[in-house]
Formats: C-alpha cells, structure tokens, sequence
C-alpha cells in the first residue's frame, strides 16, 4: 500500500515566493456522522483561511445561507436550467453531512469557503446520449426513469457507501455519469470486495463498523486516504475511471491552485474519499489539468444556459434509499442519532428510545424489554463477529424482543427512528423554487394571471373562468387547471350546465391565492416541474385512495393529460379491487373504469391493464352481486338497483363470454333478487337488452301477478319494472290487459291501501304517456269489450255514463298538466 | 424426515457434532458443548477446515438462526413461533442437540398438560410410605434441564392451558424452582435454558399471558421461500407417508404436486405467482403441512376408489377440504380463484372442471 500522507506540504513554485501553502484533503463520505465529526475536528485543529468543499461552484452564492437559524436541514441545494427546469441537480445535506459541517464552521469563523466541483451548467442535460427532450414530458419520463435506475445501480455499485467516483451526492436528472456507476458488478465492486474480504456480507454495514461507529478520529483522515489510494490504485488497473470522474477531478485540483493563487496558505479540501487520492495530485499536474478540463468543454462545446440555484427543503424520507435516492442512505436517522450520541450507551439508549416509541403507541414494552434487547444485540453482534452492535444487530434483537410474532412495531421504529420524518425549512427569502417558477412560465405561454390564474385582460367575474374547450389554448389552460387540481389545489371545474353543451368548463380559481406560493414550496419536494411533481404527488398520496377516489384519479389524470402515472394508480386499483368486500364499493366504481376503457385516451399498456382490471372486477361482482341482492330493505333495494343499471350500461364493453355470464346472472336475480324491485328491475334489464322475449316476460309477469304473491310485492314489482317510464305499457298489449285486470280484481281495501305505491309506481315524468296510456285503457277497451262481450247482458247506457267519467278524466288531465 | 424408527438428532448426527467440537475454538457459554458459532454453523451447513460436510438441519434465513442462538447465549428463553410444518420442533430439537447434546428433555404442550409435567411430580408409593422426601419426587424434563445446566423443550406451548403456562413464570425469571413440600429449591445450573415452540394460526390455542411472553425472545420461522423447495418438502412427505400407510398407490406425479403447492402458495400470499392478480386469502392457514395431507389424501382416495393414479378429481376433492373451511366466505374466495386464476391456465383445465363440479354439489 503506497503511504500517502493526508497533509501535502510544499513551497510555492511562484507566486508569494516563500509562501508555504499547506493543504488538508479530507476525504469523506457524504452523509456519514464520522466523517463530519472528523471534518470538524481537523478544521478546529488545522484554523484553515481557505475551505474548498466538493460541490457546485454555482451555488458559492448560496453558502452564506448555512449557519442562518431559518435554514434547517436537512435541505438541498437545487441546481437547474432557468430555461428547462427539468434539468436539474440536487445537492441533500443533512446536520452531520461533512460538507454542511464544513460550511458551517466557515461561515462561524467567517474563512472564506467555495465550491470546487465541475460547474453544473456545464453538466445539467448534457448527457453522453440525448439533448434534453423538448415536451415537458418525455424530459420528466425522462428523468423519472433516469432516477430510477440510478437507484437500481446503486444497489449494485459500490456507491451506497457514498464513496463512488462520480457526482456522489446528487441525481443528475439527465444522468452524465450513469455508465461509470455501472461499470462496477456485484463481482467488481471494490468496496463490496473490501467489505467481503472482511467478513461482512454488504459494504454499508463494513463502512458503519468500520467508520461510522469509530470513536476515535485521530488517524480516521489518513486512514481513509491510504484505503483509498490503494484501492482505486488496483481498481483502476482492470477498470479505469471514467472520463467525466477524471475531468471533475482535474477541475478540483486547478481550484485548489487557484486558491493558493488568491493568496490563502491553509487550505482544507472536503471531498469525496474517492477522489482524495486524485486531489493529491494537485501541486504537479498543472498543465495535464488544463489540458483535460479545456478538451471537455470542447466536447460538450455548445451553449450552456445560465442556470439557477437555491435552497429547498428535503426530507429524510427523500433522503433514504428507500424512495429512489441515488447515493442517499439507509437510515438518515440513525446517522443522526450517532452524531448526536457523542457518549457511550449507545446501544442502551436507543433501545430505550424505540420502547418509548412503541409504549406511546400503545404497545405494551417495559424497560425489561429495552435491557434483554440490549442484550440481545450485544450478543448477536459477538456471535457475528462486530466490536460494537450495527443496525442489521439491533433491528434483528428489536425484533425478537419487542414484536412477538407481529412485524409492525419494527416497521413503525424503521419509519420514525430509523428513516425519521425530519423535514428541512427554507427561509421565505428563498421561497421561489423552481416549481413556482415553471408555474409562472406555463401562465406567461397559456396568457394566464400567475396570481389568480385567471386569463390576462378577461373579465373573469368572482375568478370564475369558462374555458371553450373547441379552443387549443383553452384546451392546455384546462390541462394545466387539471394538473394544479391533482398537486392538490382547490380549484374546481364546475358541473356544466346542460344549455351550454359539452365543450365548455367553468373554472371556480378561488382556491389559488398568495398562500398557494408557500403551499407550492412544500410540493417541491416532489419534483421540480409541475408534471413531475404533479405525477409523484398523485403517486405518494395513493395508498390513501379507495377505489372510488381511484377512478376519479384515473379521470383526472386523464384530463389532466399525465398518463404516465396510470399505471400506478392502476396497480393500486387492482390491490384494493382484490381485498374489497364491499360490493357497492365495486359497483360504484367499475362502471367509471369500463367508460375510462371506452372512452379514456388510455395509452396502449395502461389499457390492457385497465381491461384486466375492468374484467377481473366484474368477474368479481358477478360472485358477490347474489349475495348482496339476497336480503335487502327497500332503500337499499333502490340504490343496487341504480347500480346494476349503471353496470349495464357498460357491459357491452366485455368480452362476449363475460356478457353472457352477465346475462346468466340476471336471468338468475329475476327471480331470486331479495327484493320485488329488483326483480322488476332485472326483468326489464333482460327485456329491454332483447334477452328474454315477449312470451318469458308474460309468463313472469302472469306469475307476478297470480294471487299466491302479496299485493305489495307486486307494486314493489311493477315500480322496478317501470323504473324507466311507462312507455312499455303503450306498447305491449299483453302487458297492460294483465294489468288493467289485475288491478280491477284487486279487492277494494286492498288497492286503497296501496294506492300511495302505486301512485308512485306509475309517476312518470312525461304526462304525454300516461294520457296516451289512460286512452287506451279508457276508450278503445271499453268499446272493444262491449264488442266483444255482445252475448252478455250489458246496460250500456250505464257503461255509457262510466266512459264519460273516464273521458273527463282524461281531459282534465290534459288540463291541469298543460 | 421421520422415520417409525427415529434416532435422536445428537444420535444421528453425532459425527458432524464430534468434528465441530473438535475445530472449535471460539469460547463457549458455561455448559455449552459448541460455540454460539458452531452451532450456527451445525444448523446452517458448512466445510469445517479438516474438511468434515457439515450437513444443512435448517435450509432458510441466516439471520433468524444466528438470533436464536444469540437469545439462548444470553439465557433468555426462545420462543419458536409460526404455522404448522416450518420445522420448529426440527430445529428446537437440533438446537438442544448442538448446544447440550441432549434433544430429549422434552415436555409435549397438550390442552390436558398439568403443572406437575412442567414442574414436578410425584412417586406416590414411595410418598404414602415414606412421606415427602427428594427420593419420592420425581423431576419433569425441565426441572432436570436445570439441575444439569441443558436446555429443555416445550412443544406447542400455546396448546397447554393458560394458567398450567404461566407455571413457566418463575422457572424463566428466577431460574428457580421452588419446591414448598420439602421446604426447598432448585436453582438452575449454568447453561440451562428453554426452547418453546407454538403455533398462533391453528385452532384451540391458548394466548401467552403478556407476563410469559415478557419472558421469551420470539424468532418467526417462515413459509419455505420459494416454490421449488416447498415442493420439494411435500414430495419427501408425501413419499415417506406413503409408504408408512402402505397405499398401493404410485407415487404423486411431481406436477400435481407443483399444482397443489402453487395453489397453496397463491392463495396463502393473496397474490399470483406471476405477481399479476390479487386474490382473497381464504381463512385456513394453507400449511406446508396440509399441501402433504392433500397429496396423501388423494393418494389414497386414487388408491381404494380411483385408477390408483393421483389425478384432478383426487386433488380437487382435498383441495376442497382443506381451502373451504369456512362454507359461506372461503367458497367464495375459492370459487373467485378458480374462474380468475384457474380458469385461465390452460393445462389446468381438468382441475377447474373438477373442482367446479365439485363446487356445485356442494351448494
């Protein structure tokens, strides 16, 4: 192992002549409590005048802002294009990240401090492969997929001990550096290597033990600096770092001479520990740096727009690995508690803080609990061979101990003490995040008012806006109402009133005010632009959706033109569809997923998944639809049966097998449905959708009929039967003679007992059928029957007098009603 | 896997504990025969440096072994949990055989287990001749896993009465065991400790009282994790009960196993094994344990009445059975499963039409 010393000390070749410059490289690993305990130590030892720290230089502007009580990490620093914010960088930094260690003792001893990386601006969007997608959203696909599968590298690259080679601490939404991360398998990943050659099974829990759980610090920035030569030494021999790495480093290195030039003597460099080998280098390698670094940014060689930076806040969920974070960690809590825990009893304490987590939550954990854990843990770390107890140690002897047979309890501890739910604030000052501004931008292109949202120069009153949907840019304005809807804002689309026709919107914006800024602040955390924000917002909020809200989300998405993010909340639908027992819960909602399938611009592997869906719903209601018609009261009764109509009417979007399973069912709930209405009911279904001819209607109709039923049963028949109008008697004969005689055989308390029923059974609202019905029941039937009845006796002079009666029923009805 | 005539784990593998003695240098627990680290190493499987196999007991998680034997390194009783045939007792009794060298200090829970099995009894004889006395009493297993510092094991604890349980308060806290009649204790020697095991998910099992439960560490044993090994455990069963009941049956075709255990896995998980479909679990536990009884069953159903081949009407009427346990919600879930699952594979049409006929008698 060549031994490098961490502390170069050299005379200056030129400059202030006799000037002895001394430099101090720390390597350190982002986010790790050890490093920035160490970083700390070797500023206050060292008195540097000069901290160079590995970030965006872009951001120097920005480094005044730590130390200041309204900046409360952990927080980012966000980099991104003005023009295409999308295009963007994040930089996380909690408490115990060495670099906010560093900034933080800069600026309390007020020592100059910069950023030394390679700018972004000449990184952001200028990947190997592709210019930066024009629409909106492919960038953020894009960018989502990029992030994502950084995420799955890291799992396998080495980078998870927050020590790789490239940009360390930040997504690169357009990813530079991805191919360098992955030339690293499982096999050749050096720090899994290491990890292994020393008896651990993965290279996060070897750097804890190794470093993070150190107490002493002495020898911790030297050590680290010879590990590292020596390992990159033999890496680079089968794998050389990739030319980006190579060029940011040289960038560094000229930085550092740069600030031996502006005349500082005591220079501490932070930066990643793998590149401290490299900045090593820095004295001697003049020239070659120059070289690289201007060969570079030949070969990006176009325009590189101005970019923006600012603080935003983060959060340790985002932090996490957990939620697709690149070179994030595990547990940004329990780094937390280590750099807080300066003394001993760590384990003892933690175990104690999780009972009193678990007792506040109601499970029943006693100090015993807390003692036998530790113990526990201790003894599972001797067994495994570790000094001291590591996460995995604890978690398993958590679990043991604290959660019996039930894994909730460690779920609850990983989510609160182990992640925790620390967010950052950032001071109002610096409030315009890139979200707002991306906001802005789509007002000024759709002619919008950024403070009401209302369109420029209309006279929107009380901010209500009609958009004429036939318009293109009033289609985009909906869009993009529909998008702020989802991100959470109260803005409504009102119901459109039937005279205006289907092409226009109205817009209730009262919901969009001044607050809606500092609202937009906490959104950012969700991304940068408003599709991508927007698509994680919809996603994050997900699992609370039941399958109604779900078919709305579905919907609005839709409209809202984001049909990227379908699939999830597809995937969410089926999971809730699978464990729903609730049949009205599915009757609600299939029928908006079979329109969504009609109708819904529904991308093609979204729509074959919605199918699925739309049929193993169904498949699912025609077990459960017996069940629930089996006993119901009456209003229930009514409200299945405006389900099952609902239902009907998008059968027709299955498959034919299916349809014919529907109509299996309804022959079937014709006659055994709970209810006489929804009997009815089905009975007209089936005799409406020409599945039962005229002659099964008659036979169930006579049945209906026949004295064995009770009258109200009847009624409750006919009022389902008739739920859509009266038409049907006019119709068929056979049908109004069975019922005109029936009702003429009712017994008299009988049909005046139940005329309030069958009052309501007949309401229709189209006066026209029912006088047309009274006719043909009245007159033509009267003379018919006198005709056909010729060999009776019949006085019909009184029958005479009865048809007058009907008659003048039937004008006064035509007189009161007109 | 159990034989009518069945060695003791320490008798069996005797050789493999011998040679681990023998390589072992790590320290060992006061009255343990191996190191915490050997006997990971004798549940787990491994090469010893003279090169004697250590043969795998346990084949599954590292993680839930090492917390096992860490628990009784600190003298905390374990506690096995989890449903039937995930090989608790298997591995209770290899842990006792590692650690003392003795698997046979063994209480069996039973609803009928009396305080005196877990404490002591009685030589009645020589109590109504002599009186009280020492020479009367005669020790349970634990009582003497305590005076020889050995682990003693507690099978099904949750079947054994609440309040005969709470029996074990004391022995676990105090390490002791008062014994009033003589006016007397016995304290535990060194290297004593408790292996329990018990099942949650069966019927008639009694809750540990919340004072108990302080007592034990609890590791979970799980499901078999993948299908390839699952079947493999229903084969090895299947074949061996097969042959102990004498059915003059040919053995189970090695894809109606797979369809059973496929079967039991999706509707235990909720999920398809292509990760596709959700399902309702129905409210058996679905064990390892009953997929064998299903494949005997249809054996035998195959062998008296059938063509003496397993076939889908034999594994449709025990799947029935054993799935259907509660006749109004598990029907459904099953009756959801066949016509969204079954229905669709296509090899498994002879299934569905069984079952489904099976279904509508039923009704």
């Amino acid at each position: 192992m060549p031994a490098k010393a961490p502390k170069v000390s050299i005379r200056s070749p030129k400059g202030k002549g006799t000037n002895r410059v001394q430099v101090e490289i720390i390597g350190i690993r982002h986010h790790g409590p050890a490093s920035a305990r160490c970083v700390r130590q070797v500023l206050q030892k060292h008195k540097p005048d000069c901290i160079l720290v590995e970030g965006p230089p872009e951001a120097n502007d920005m480094i005044g802002w730590v130390g200041n009580k309204q900046l409360q990490p952990p927080v980012a620093l966000l980099v991104y294009r003005e023009q295409a914010p999308s295009e963007a960088a994040f930089f996380p930094m909690v408490e115990y990240s060495p670099e906010w260690q560093a900034l933080l003792y800069a600026n309390k001893v007020k020592v100059t401090a910069r950023f030394i990386d390679l700018p972004q601006r000449y990184q952001l969007g200028t990947g190997p492969e592709e210019e930066t997608a024009d629409s909106q959203e492919s960038a953020t696909t894009q960018a989502t997929t990029r992030e994502s599968t950084d995420d799955v590298e890291k799992a396998a690259a080495f980078d998870q001990t927050g020590e790789e080679s490239d940009g360390d601490f930040q997504i690169h939404s357009e990813g530079t550096d991805q191919d360098e991360t992955s030339l690293w398998s499982d096999e050749t990943d050096p720090f899994r290597l290491l990890a292994r050659a020393a008896g651990y099974t993965d290279p996060e829990g070897w750097w804890d033990t190794l470093i993070e759980h150190r107490r002493s610090l002495e020898e911790l920035p030297t050590a680290i600096l010879e590990l590292m030569a020596a390992l990159r030494e033999e890496v680079e021999k089968e794998i050389p770092s990739d030319a980006l790495t190579l060029v940011r480093e040289a960038y560094m290195r000229q930085q550092i001479r740069q600030a031996r030039q502006d005349g500082f003597t005591k220079i501490a460099v932070v930066c990643g520990a793998w590149h401290a080998p490299a900045l090593l280098r820095w004295a001697n390698s003049a020239e070659s740096d120059e070289h690289l670094v201007q060969n570079y940014l030949q070969r990006c060689g176009r325009n590189h727009p101005d970019v923006v930076v600012t603080w935003i806040p983060w959060s340790y969920q985002r932090l996490s690995t957990t939620s697709g974070y690149r070179s994030g960690v595990v547990s940004p809590a329990w780094y937390e508690y280590l750099w807080q825990q300066e003394g001993h009893q760590l384990i003892a304490q933690w175990m104690t803080r999780a009972a009193r987590l678990l007792r506040d939550e109601g499970v029943e954990i006693g100090p015993a609990h807390a003692i036998e854990a530790t113990r526990l843990a201790s003894s599972l770390a001797a067994l495994r061979g570790h000094a001291i107890p590591d996460l995995n140690d604890l978690e398993h002897a958590m679990q043991a101990v604290y959660c019996y047979r039930d894994d909730r309890p460690l779920q609850l501890i990983r989510q609160r003490l182990i992640i925790g739910e620390r967010t950052g604030k950032v001071p109002a000052a610096l409030t315009s995040t890139s979200l707002h501004r991306d906001i802005v931008r789509t007002c000024h292109e759709l002619h919008l008012d950024p403070s009401t949202l209302c369109p420029v120069r209309s006279s929107a009153e009380q901010r209500h806006v009609d958009l004429d949907l036939r318009q293109k840019l009033n289609q985009q304005r909906s869009i993009f109402y529909h998008r702020l809807r989802l991100l959470g804002f109260d803005l409504e689309p009102e119901e459109k009133s039937g005279a205006r026709g289907t092409f226009h919107e109205v817009w209730d914006l009262r919901g969009w005010g001044p607050e809606a800024v500092l609202q937009l602040v906490e959104k950012s955390v969700h991304g940068n632009d408003l599709v991508q924000a927007t698509s994680r917002y919809v996603c994050h909020s997900l699992p609370e959706a039941n399958l109604q809200r779900s078919a709305e989300l579905i919907e609005a998405l839709l409209f809202a033109d984001l049909p990227f993010v379908l699939g999830e909340v597809l995937q969410h639908v089926q999971e809730l569809a699978a464990h729903s027992t609730d049949v009205i819960d599915l009757l609600q909602s299939w029928p908006s997923f079979a329109q969504q399938l009609r109708y819904g611009n529904v991308r093609q592997s979204d729509k074959s998944m919605l199918a699925r869906i739309v049929h193993d719903i169904f498949v699912r209601l025609c077990l459960h639809i017996p069940q629930a018609c089996a006993l119901v009261k009456e209003e229930v009764a009514v409200e299945l049966g405006q389900l099952l109509i609902r239902l009907h009417q998008q059968v027709d979007v299955l498959a034919e097998p299916m349809q014919q399973q529907w109509w299996y069912l309804l022959q079937q709930l014709a006659d055994t449905a709970g209810h006489g209405y929804l009997q009815g009911l089905i009975t007209r279904l089936l005799y409406d959708a020409h599945q039962e001819d005229k002659s099964a209607l008659l036979i169930r109709f006579q049945r209906l009929l026949s004295p064995g039923m009770s009258a109200e049963q009847a009624i409750a028949w006919l009022q389902g039967f008739l739920y859509s109008g009266l038409t049907i008697l006019l119709h068929v004969d056979e049908l109004r003679h069975l019922l005109d005689a029936w009702l003429i055989e009712l017994p008299e308390e009988v049909f005046i007992a139940h005329l309030p029923l069958l009052r309501r059974a007949f309401v229709t609202p189209h006066d026209a059928v029912r006088r047309q019905l009274l006719q043909l029941l009245a007159l033509p039937q009267a003379s018919r029957s006198m005709d056909s009845r010729t060999d009776e006796k019949l006085d019909v002079r009184r029958a005479e007098l009865a048809c007058t009666w009907v008659r003048m029923l039937a004008q006064w009805e035509q007189e009161t009603t007109s | 896997m159990k034989q009518l005539l069945r060695e003791h784990a320490e008798q069996a593998f005797a050789q493999e504990l011998a040679a681990l003695a023998k390589a072992d240098d790590r320290p060992r627990p006061p009255n343990w025969k191996l190191s915490p680290q050997a006997v990971v190493t004798y549940l787990l499987g491994g090469k010893l440096k003279d090169g004697t196999v250590i043969t795998p007991k346990y084949i599954g998680s590292r993680r839930l072994i090492e917390t096992a034997v860490a628990t009784l390194a600190t003298d905390r009783a374990l506690l096995l949990l989890g449903v039937p045939g995930t090989a608790k007792s298997w591995v209770s009794e290899h842990l006792a055989a590692a650690i003392c060298g003795d698997s046979t200090l063994l209480v069996q829970g039973t609803a009928g287990t009396l305080e005196e099995t877990l404490r002591y009894s009685w030589n009645y004889a020589r109590l109504l001749a002599e009186g009280p006395s020492e020479k009367a009493l005669v020790p349970s297993p634990i009582l003497r896993a305590m005076q020889t510092g050995k682990i003693a094991r507690v099978e099904e604890l949750t079947r054994i009465g609440a309040e005969v349980q709470d029996t074990l308060i004391t022995i676990l806290s105090e390490k002791t065991l008062p014994i009033p009649e003589l006016n007397t204790e016995v304290q535990a020697v060194k290297g004593f400790n408790l292996i329990a095991t018990a099942n949650d998910r069966d019927r008639g099992v009694n809750e540990l009282s919340s004072a108990l439960r302080r007592r034990f560490n609890t590791v979970v044993l799980p499901l078999p994790t993948t299908l390839e090994e699952e079947v493999e455990i229903v084969r090895q069963r299947s074949e061996a009960l097969g042959k102990a009941l004498e059915l003059p049956a040919e053995p189970a075709p090695i894809q109606e196993i797979r369809r059973i255990v496929t079967i039991f896995r999706e509707l235990r998980s909720g999920l398809t094994l292509d990760g596709k479909t959700k399902l309702k679990t129905p409210s058996g536990t679905l064990s390892t344990a009953e997929a064998i009884a299903v494949v005997t069953n249809g054996q035998a159903l195959a062998a008296h009445f059938g063509n003496r081949k397993l076939q889908a009407p034999e594994v449709a009427a025990g799947l029935y059975g054993a799935i259907v346990r509660d006749p109004v919600q598990d029907s459904v879930i099953w009756q959801e499963y066949l016509e969204t699952v079954v229905k669709n594979r296509k090899d498994w049409n002879d299934l569905y039409k069984a079952s489904t006929e099976l279904l509508k008698q039923s009704k």
